[in-house]
């Protein structure tokens, strides 16, 4: 009977080395050459070659004497060198910006804008107030007399003197006011046409606003396609949850959570709310797996679904 | 990274100044502990902060063991931005090499720009808890584990199961409270040590890190298996 000799052969980013069940060395070649030669100049040698966690360890142990006795690097440090510049490309290649945490960046900047925009506005006006005293400012008025001060158009919108100095301090107050809203409208814009890009099924069947909402709480689409339904549907109520969960009897369990904000609970009335936010939950569920893991548009079919059963709810069936 | 990297040449010639491991010295006046970084053109000690590297915490703590030495092969999971590993490749010098693994972008960028700079460090961005996504790191002589997750042990030893040779020295930053915050930190200590012999591993120190770190130590052991 003839015996095939086995050959242990592991890829290592300076070369191929193939050894013996007593890790001697059969063959080695250096990273220049395609593994595919090497693996039939084993098979012309009559070798059945076997790659697996033994081929890797024993290899591991000798590929640095190997390598450079073999004269494929000239020394350690060329050993180094090479490898050092295979892990910085190995790295780099791995470390991709994800689009995701654009969008969950830039949502989180959004929401920060959005912060500090009102009390903002409030306190210019209160600032405005003083130049003008009869008039009520609306935020329409507001509008118009941001835009009149871009244009340093002051004495025709106020009618008081103003010192030059208030003026100077008006003006920039005024920009910074009327830049953060366009800002804001700008992003708004922006992170509601992405999370379209990434997340098209959940976005169409909850709303651009809480898809992102979601998305963000989350943390990344992978987080979010791994919760299941009931997660996605108290999302955001942990305090209310943990209250329940420590005085069972007194405390009643939230109904929904972050997707409270969809106008299908919003607007229904009280006593189907929990039932909408289960139903919604777990088409949200649903649609949110179906856009990391297999990419398909599902969206007409599960708007359809959905539709059906929140009015199937709603008339006590 | 420039803040450490201030040459502090005249510190040479002083008398308090005592060669305690390879490139690794001590400062008897000021009780401070430097590395020696050699570059083809210079040479400067770099003064090694015992609040933000273990490892040095552990050496002003009177560790015996100190396997790193010129010309060791590394593989030191969790560099977070290099602050420790950059003293690692001044005490290895240019013959050495340190495998540098970790999984969090923001602190790899930094640690990227030090791999750049130096000649002996690996790059490799990938999740400790996966060595297979790393196979081609060559055989090691000291595995140095410093993550802080619940499982540490567990990674640490499939990691040196893997890569650290025999007689290879395992060395670990045990953090306590990442392990659990409930329990006392002897007796987490005590359990991750009987979790190590278990494996085959003989502990041969185990340092608290106390005035420098709450609740952290350092054990060091070998292999003793194939």
């Amino acid at each position: 009977m003839k015996i095939v000799k086995k050959a242990y052969l592991a890829s290592f980013p300076i070369g191929h080395i193939a050894l013996d069940e007593s890790g001697s060395l059969i063959l080695f070649k250096d990273f220049r050459i395609d593994k595919n030669e090497v693996l039939e100049e084993l098979k012309k040698m009559g070798y059945e070659i076997i790659e697996n966690d033994f081929s890797k360890s024993i290899g591991r142990k000798k590929i640095r004497r190997i390598a450079i006795m073999s004269g494929a690097v000239k020394d350690d440090k060329e050993f180094n060198k090479i490898l050092i510049e295979f892990g910085i490309k190995f790295s780099e290649s791995r470390m991709k910006i994800e689009r995701e945490k654009v969008i969950i960046r830039a949502y989180d900047i959004l929401k920060t804008i959005e912060k500090f925009y009102q009390p903002l506005k409030e306190r210019f006006k209160e600032l405005c107030w003083l130049y003008s005293p009869t008039t009520k400012l609306s935020d329409e008025k507001l509008e118009n007399i941001l835009n009149k001060i871009k244009n340093s158009k002051f004495e025709e919108e106020f009618g008081i003197k103003i010192l030059d100095k208030d003026k100077k301090i008006l003006k920039e107050l005024g920009d910074f006011v009327y830049l953060s809203k366009n800002i804001k409208n700008e992003i708004e814009e922006y992170t509601k046409e992405e999370i379209k890009q990434i997340a098209p099924n959940l976005s169409y069947i909850a709303g651009e606003d809480i898809a992102l909402m979601l998305l963000s709480y989350a943390g990344s689409l992978k987080n979010l396609a791994k919760m299941s339904a009931s997660t996605i549907q108290l999302l955001g109520s942990e305090k209310a949850l943990f209250r329940h969960l420590k005085n069972r009897e007194r405390v009643k369990p939230p109904k929904h959570g972050l997707i409270y904000n969809s106008p299908y609970i919003k607007n229904s009335p009280k006593e189907y709310r929990g039932k909408i936010a289960r139903i919604l939950a777990s088409k949200i569920a649903l649609a949110v797996k179906i856009d990391f893991y297999s990419q398909r548009d599902e969206r007409e079919r599960l708007k359809k679904e959905l539709e059906e059963e929140i009015s199937k709810v709603m008339k006590n069936e | 990274m420039n803040k450490e990297e201030i040459t502090i040449k005249s510190r040479n010639e002083k008398e308090s100044l005592i060669e305690l491991f390879d490139n690794v010295f001590f400062d008897n006046e000021e009780k401070k502990i430097y590395t020696k970084y050699t570059t083809k053109s210079s040479e400067e000690l770099r003064e090694w902060d015992p609040y933000r590297s273990k490892i040095a915490a552990a050496i002003l703590n009177g560790l015996k063991n100190f396997p790193f030495k010129r010309g060791c092969k590394i593989l030191y999971l969790g560099v977070s931005t290099g602050t420790t590993c950059s003293h690692i490749s001044d005490i290895i010098s240019s013959d050495g090499i340190i495998y540098g693994v970790d999984f969090a972008e923001r602190v790899f960028y930094l640690f990227l720009d030090l791999a750049k700079k130096r000649n002996n460090i690996v790059p490799i961005f990938a999740d400790a808890r996966l060595p297979n996504n790393y196979f081609w790191v060559e055989e090691v002589d000291i595995v140095y584990c410093d993550i802080a997750q619940p499982d540490e042990i567990d990674i640490a030893i499939r990691n040196a199961e893997i890569f650290l040779k025999k007689d290879g020295h395992l060395i670990i930053a045990i953090k306590s409270r990442s392990i659990d915050v409930t329990k006392e930190p002897e007796i987490i200590y005590k359990n991750e040590i009987n979790k190590l012999e278990e494996n085959g591993y003989k502990i041969l120190e185990l340092i608290n890190l106390e005035p420098y770190e709450d609740s952290h130590a350092l054990v060091v052991c070998i292999k003793n298996k194939e």
